[in-house]
């Protein structure tokens, strides 16, 4: 009897105890935000926004956790049950994560829903379920020297250009530049993603639309492949490997090329790095029927499913996405365009118009950079096979088969 | 240092012999070249401001005035040409004041803890169990030798996850010890160990049981002085394996940015894309990454070979 007294006592003081220290962690709650580096601005303007969300968050302070190889490291912290609370989702990897049960939705949690643009909340919806509000985005638009175009006595690129238009400025501007080395029109990547503007312009699709069937086996997607490969086979387009640059964007610094297809992260590149290059920006061309299509890439903030602090952690990442936390961002005008349609003005100013709108617009009507898990393999197959295509040893037509083969063996998976 | 013997002033050199010497020459000059000009565009570029890196990068000789500023007065970019050249360039320190502004001294502090108390931890117990391993006969012996040995085989990146997990479970993520501990002892250099010790003659070992020494004594001042060779090599190995590791230090430390080391840190500068790589810092913290290595190494050189040829011939 008197054994059991104590026992009881002991377990009435640890419940005590233990409830007392839970009111005591709720005083101050620490919740854990993963993501990568990336330029130091970038990274301080980041640390500027938590310390926002501190101050007007006394009871949550938040470890900030900016990592090298993010992926590895993220990877090893979900395997170990010991997720950050809040961290980076690239859309492309929204799928794998989702099925992987470690992010929570964000259905009915997420804020300002009002303010965030469609095609960015379209990337981080996948079955039909929102999971988390995106952080910052890139377009595709169309970067062009001007120097090149003057040279050349052209019109500079404008928002209505169709592929034609494209083509036909890419043949004037390929030449030599004064050391004797190629120059050419425009610089085509071997990569799918770059193609994938062309395809959705044309009116094509990869996938229907609950991802159970390749469409690629269509007259958009191989008008669109062979006006890509096409440019290279004639001699007025290239990857950027054909004029000793490692990507478009080195390329076009370069002055190796004239017209390049990069996404916003080639601003700061191009301001900090090549001050003497005279450029400018517009959309990327419209198919000759008018279409109208360009490639984002986005990251969100995703919550922990494994999360002691789900509620604190759906307020930091409002709070990052939000109006007022993309203010803080914008000011600063990197290259990345933060989250808020509040906030695009701002952005604008800082970045510059002329640059800036180019990019922006195309958040209208910009399709998202998502495939269902496994996918990689066809983009192997696909950047392997397109390489191949540039050297004249493909066809348009072989490459859509092996595309095709591949993507449906990763589907029947 | 003994005279060589092919410079003897009476040798005869046929025309066959003195070719084979202009092509031997010929060759390993070109691959000295080869393996030093990388090393010279890295020291030369982390002298550059940032466009002058990517506009002229194959300029190497620095020439007046020093310490350019890269920046007019507005803030933005100065031209390239203005501070480069194809041969010359003005040389600047913006690299390393960024690298400096971004932590590089804390690094490097902790890279030095790290690759010092690894070695230290590695040249006690690894010898200490190669001892044990060559000379105490104990049931299991060879068990316990080949277990430690198979360790060897199995590739490191599996053994990734489950280390993390350890290590989380004993609370040691993000700590000085946590990286320290697991790599204080490793299989291969007990292997090393173990072998030179079965080389000493046990007759040593006898004579000194005889004068009264203990097991103990025995080692440390008998057998220990003998193993210098195999100690250097064991201890260069260490130090240079902890200063460029990078996988553990990532699994185990970057949580914390303030326990990073040089390799966590440089690719952490690298940014997640590469596109906003600042080279001139970037190439700025190579530098200050391997000039300690590389001074230890002109230093310990002779150690080094030596160390080198005994492992090889024995490993």
């Amino acid at each position: 009897m008197r054994k059991l007294s104590v026992l009881t006592l002991v377990v009435v003081l640890a419940l005590v105890v233990s409830a007392a220290g839970a009111a005591l962690a709720r005083q101050n709650v620490e919740i854990t935000l993963m993501g990568w580096s990336s330029s130091t601005e970038e990274n301080d303007a980041l640390l500027a926004q938590v310390a926002a969300f501190e101050a007007a968050n006394p009871d949550i302070s938040v470890n900030v956790q900016l990592v090298p190889e993010y992926d590895t490291t993220i990877q090893a912290a979900f395997a170990s049950g010991d997720s950050p609370n809040v961290f980076y989702v690239d859309s492309s990897k929204l799928p794998d994560w989702a099925e992987a049960g470690v992010l929570a939705s964000g259905e009915g949690m997420i804020e300002n829903l009002d303010d965030h643009y469609e095609s960015l909340l379209e990337a981080f919806t996948y079955d039909g379920t929102l999971y988390c509000p995106p952080k910052d985005f890139s377009i595709m638009a169309l970067q062009y020297n001007k120097d090149m175009f003057d040279a050349a006595g052209l019109d500079y690129p404008t928002p209505d250009w169709t592929w034609d238009d494209l083509r036909t400025a890419a043949e004037a501007l390929t030449g030599e530049n004064e050391a004797g080395q190629k120059v050419l029109g425009l610089v085509t990547p071997p990569n799918f993603e770059r193609w994938l503007p062309f395809l959705y312009q044309a009116g094509g699709s990869v996938l229907n639309e609950d991802w159970t069937e390749v469409t690629l086996d269509s007259d958009e997607a191989r008008e669109a492949l062979e006006f890509y490969i096409g440019m290279v086979n004639d001699g007025i387009a290239g990857p950027p490997s054909m004029v000793d640059a490692g990507w478009g964007g080195e390329a076009f610094a370069q002055g190796r090329v004239a017209l390049a297809m990069e996404g916003n992260w080639v601003i700061s590149y191009l301001v900090e790095q090549f001050p003497d290059l005279n450029w400018g920006v517009t959309e990327l061309p419209r198919h000759p029927a008018g279409g109208q299509a360009s490639m984002v890439f986005t990251v969100c903030y995703g919550v922990a499913s494994n999360n002691d602090y789900p509620d604190e952690s759906w307020q930091l990442a409002n709070f990052l996405t939000g109006p007022e936390g993309s203010q803080l961002v914008a000011e600063e005008g990197f290259g990345v365009i933060p989250p808020a349609i509040s906030a695009a003005d701002t952005w604008l100013e800082a970045i510059g118009p002329e640059i800036g709108e180019g990019f922006l617009a195309g958040a209208e009507y910009a399709h998202k950079w998502q495939f269902p898990v496994g996918f990689q393999d066809v983009f192997d197959t696909f950047n392997a096979d397109l390489q191949l295509a540039f050297e004249g040893q493909y066809l348009a037509e072989d490459v859509i088969i092996d595309t095709i083969g591949v993507a449906e063996e990763v589907l029947a998976r | 240092m003994t005279a060589s013997t092919t410079t003897a002033p009476h040798e005869r050199r046929s025309p066959l012999m003195t070719a084979l010497t202009v092509v031997g020459w010929t060759v390993l000059i070109v691959f000295a070249a080869l393996e030093i000009f990388p090393f010279v565009f890295t020291v030369a570029n982390s002298f550059k401001c940032l466009p002058a890196v990517q506009s002229y990068p194959r300029s190497i000789i620095p020439v007046p005035p020093f310490g350019a500023e890269c920046q007019t007065e507005t803030g933005a970019a100065r031209s390239p040409g203005e501070v480069s050249g194809a041969v010359t360039f003005n040389p600047t320190l913006e690299g390393y004041e960024e690298i400096a502004d971004a932590n590089l001294p804390r690094w490097l502090y902790n890279t030095a803890i790290f690759a010092v108390a690894i070695t230290i931890g590695r040249l006690i117990f690894d010898s200490l169990a190669g001892y044990a391993l060559a000379r105490l006969k104990f049931p299991g012996n060879r068990l316990v030798f080949y277990t430690i040995l198979g360790t060897m085989m199995v590739p490191a990146i599996v053994l990734l996850i489950p280390r993390f997990i350890i290590l989380k479970e004993l609370s040691m993520l993000n700590t000085y010890q946590g990286l320290i501990v697991p790599l204080a002892v490793d299989a291969f250099g007990i292997f090393l160990m173990k072998q030179f010790f079965e080389s000493i003659p046990n007759e040593i070992e006898e004579a000194a049981m005889v004068d009264g020494a203990n097991r103990l004594t025995m080692f440390f001042r008998v057998v220990l002085p003998m193993a210098t060779p195999a100690l250097t090599a064991l201890a260069i190995f260490s130090f240079q394996g902890a200063w460029n590791d990078f996988l553990m230090p990532l699994l185990i430390l970057s949580g914390d940015s303030d326990l990073w080391t040089l390799t966590l840190g440089l690719s952490f500068l690298r940014g997640a894309y590469g596109e906003t790589l600042r080279w001139h810092a970037f190439l700025a913290g190579s530098v200050l990454t391997t000039l300690p290595l590389a001074l230890i190494f002109f230093y310990f050189q002779r150690y080094f070979v030596e160390g080198v040829s005994y492992s090889g011939l024995k490993g």
